[in-house]
């Protein structure tokens, strides 16, 4: 889910964000900090987590996009840091690295979904929907401006498109989507904790989108799962799980240099 | 400094200069405690091991694209691949944990009116200002220095007059890499060292990079300054957990107001 909503702000736009883990994070806190303090169900909490984090994707754009290429992302670096900092260090509201512990079963309806099997169903059934949403997106004219603009702004502006408007709302529809597994994520494990939204976890993301060709929703699909599985084969051929993390790193990296590669002749051959 | 010269040249940020930090720590701090060699010699072999590491990643990965005219966001991501290769390697020798040079000296303090400093921090500025003159005298007097600020003026043009465009930017990054990696070293023996130090030391260059802007040296001096000034009388006033978000928000502030920084030329704006 948070590969895919990546796919449409950064794919799409050319914009490459570091800042998705952020989203993510205001996902969950936002789920954390209403279901344990105020009570409020799931859907409320969600709806009121997509509401937040689309006002704060919409702050973020606007700022963000008066920057061009690196500068860009440097700027969403720089928001990534500073909701994590605020994450870590407003312990008023967000209780510190101490975490927010004790967030209730997710019940919908009257219905809990406390085993697995019915939680795998609930996340199942967002994963789909937010997929169907995001390739309704991307088959758009809409998806079509944005590639114009990622390709040639200046040329995508002379034809009367409505180019800031289209990657503001790319960017924003992004970071909402992104909200939806936080939520999910906050009511699964029950504790959160800022460690859960660095940048690593961006720079993950941003590398499943990358590795995916940018563009395409169902290979980001496929990527997030390889990636995710990646830790257990490596300890299913017999390398000790604590440098596993790390070589999944390093396969990250070399994967990431690959596909650049491949991008990039690719790119060239269309030219 | 460093980094602003490779910037200036490649017209790219290259974030595999953030992974040189505390791999140049980690490989003094090898040399030092298991082979014995005096502290000097094993930092002088760690950046002498960093850059042959350096132009290998220049020459097997980065020509490839240069031959090609990379796009600055594309040598951005792979970069990124790179460092992430490094970053991961050297957690996969020395581990995740904080580390420390097991040295005698250096703790020594002073007083200086109602501060106080220590030895290694002396070192760290007197490098840092060497450094700094020795850059600038160099681009100043000798031939590769002005030939590294015609690439960066217009490498085309610069190739045209007969100036080898690959060499300089190798040359720019020896630079760089050894500035950098001296620094790291200077970086460690102060707040000790661990695989993943080196990418907010990077970041905090660039911003120095954006607040001072890339055209004059003294503009960097000048950014390094006002960035150093806010983040801690952020902390003064504020709180010391804010520093990130300070810092943060004065490079926010610049890119959007000034996005050039102090001694950049402001350029028009295409508009339609």
């Amino acid at each position: 889910m948070l590969s895919q909503s990546l796919v449409l702000s950064s794919g799409f736009t050319g914009l490459i964000s570091l800042a998705h883990a952020g989203f993510f994070g205001i996902g969950a806190y936002t789920a954390g900090i209403l279901s344990v303090n105020y009570d409020l169900p799931f859907l409320i909490s969600l709806i009121i987590a997509v509401i937040i984090s689309g006002v704060f994707a919409l702050v973020v754009s606007v700022i963000a996009l008066r920057s061009v290429d690196e500068y860009f992302i440097i700027i969403t670096l720089g928001i990534q840091v500073i909701a994590f900092s605020i994450m870590n260090n407003w312990i008023d509201l967000t209780n510190g690295p101490m975490g927010i512990s004790g967030i209730p079963n997710l019940s919908i309806f009257g219905f809990t979904f406390s085993s697995k099997l019915s939680f795998l169903i609930l996340t199942l059934f967002f994963t789909v929907i937010i997929f169907l949403l995001l390739r309704n997106i991307t088959t758009s004219p809409f998806s079509r401006i944005l590639i114009g603009l990622s390709n040639d702004e200046i040329f995508t502006k002379s034809l009367g498109k409505k180019v800031n408007f289209s990657k503001v709302s790319a960017f924003a529809i992004g970071g909402m989507f992104a909200t939806i597994p936080g939520v999910l994520y906050a009511y699964y494990i029950s504790y959160i904790d800022p460690t859960s939204f660095t940048v690593d976890e961006s720079i993950f993301i941003l590398s499943i989108v990358i590795i995916a060709g940018m563009r395409s929703l169902w290979n980001a699909a496929i990527v997030a799962a390889v990636l995710i599985i990646l830790p257990e084969a490596l300890r299913f051929i017999g390398v000790p799980s604590n440098v596993s993390a790390n070589i999944q790193q390093i396969i990250y990296g070399i994967a990431l240099v690959i596909m650049m590669i491949r991008y990039y002749l690719k790119s060239k051959n269309l030219s | 400094m460093g980094l602003n010269q490779n910037f200036k040249v490649s017209k790219s940020i290259n974030i595999v200069f953030a992974a040189y930090i505390p791999l140049s720590a980690y490989l003094t701090n090898h040399f030092y405690s298991e082979y014995s060699i005096p502290f000097i010699f094993a930092a002088l072999v760690a950046v002498l091991i960093i850059n042959v590491i350096n132009l290998c990643t220049e020459y097997f990965v980065f020509s490839f694209f240069r031959k090609r005219e990379i796009n600055s966001l594309v040598a951005l991501i792979v970069s990124l691949g790179i460092y992430i290769i490094i970053q991961n390697t050297i957690s996969l020798i020395w581990g995740d944990s904080n580390v420390n040079f097991t040295m005698n000296y250096g703790n020594d303090s002073f007083g200086i009116f109602s501060g106080v400093i220590t030895l290694n921090q002396i070192l760290l500025i007197a490098v840092s200002i060497a450094i700094f003159v020795g850059i600038i005298t160099l681009k100043r007097i000798s031939l590769i220095g002005k030939k590294m600020d015609a690439v960066s003026a217009n490498s085309m043009l610069a190739e045209i007059f007969g100036i080898n465009k690959s060499l300089v930017l190798i040359i720019s990054s020896v630079f760089t890499t050894t500035s950098v990696s001296i620094i790291g070293v200077l970086i460690a023996l102060n707040y000790g060292f661990y695989p993943t130090i080196g990418f907010n030391f990077f970041i905090y260059g660039l911003i120095v990079i954006i607040i001072g802007g890339t055209n004059k040296n003294v503009g960097l001096l000048f950014g390094a300054i006002i960035l150093s000034a806010s983040q801690h009388l952020g902390a003064f006033f504020f709180d010391s957990k804010w520093y990130e978000i300070i810092t943060y928000l004065v490079l926010i502030l610049f890119l959007i107001y000034r996005p050039l920084g102090f001694s950049g030329n402001q350029l028009k704006k295409v508009e339609i």
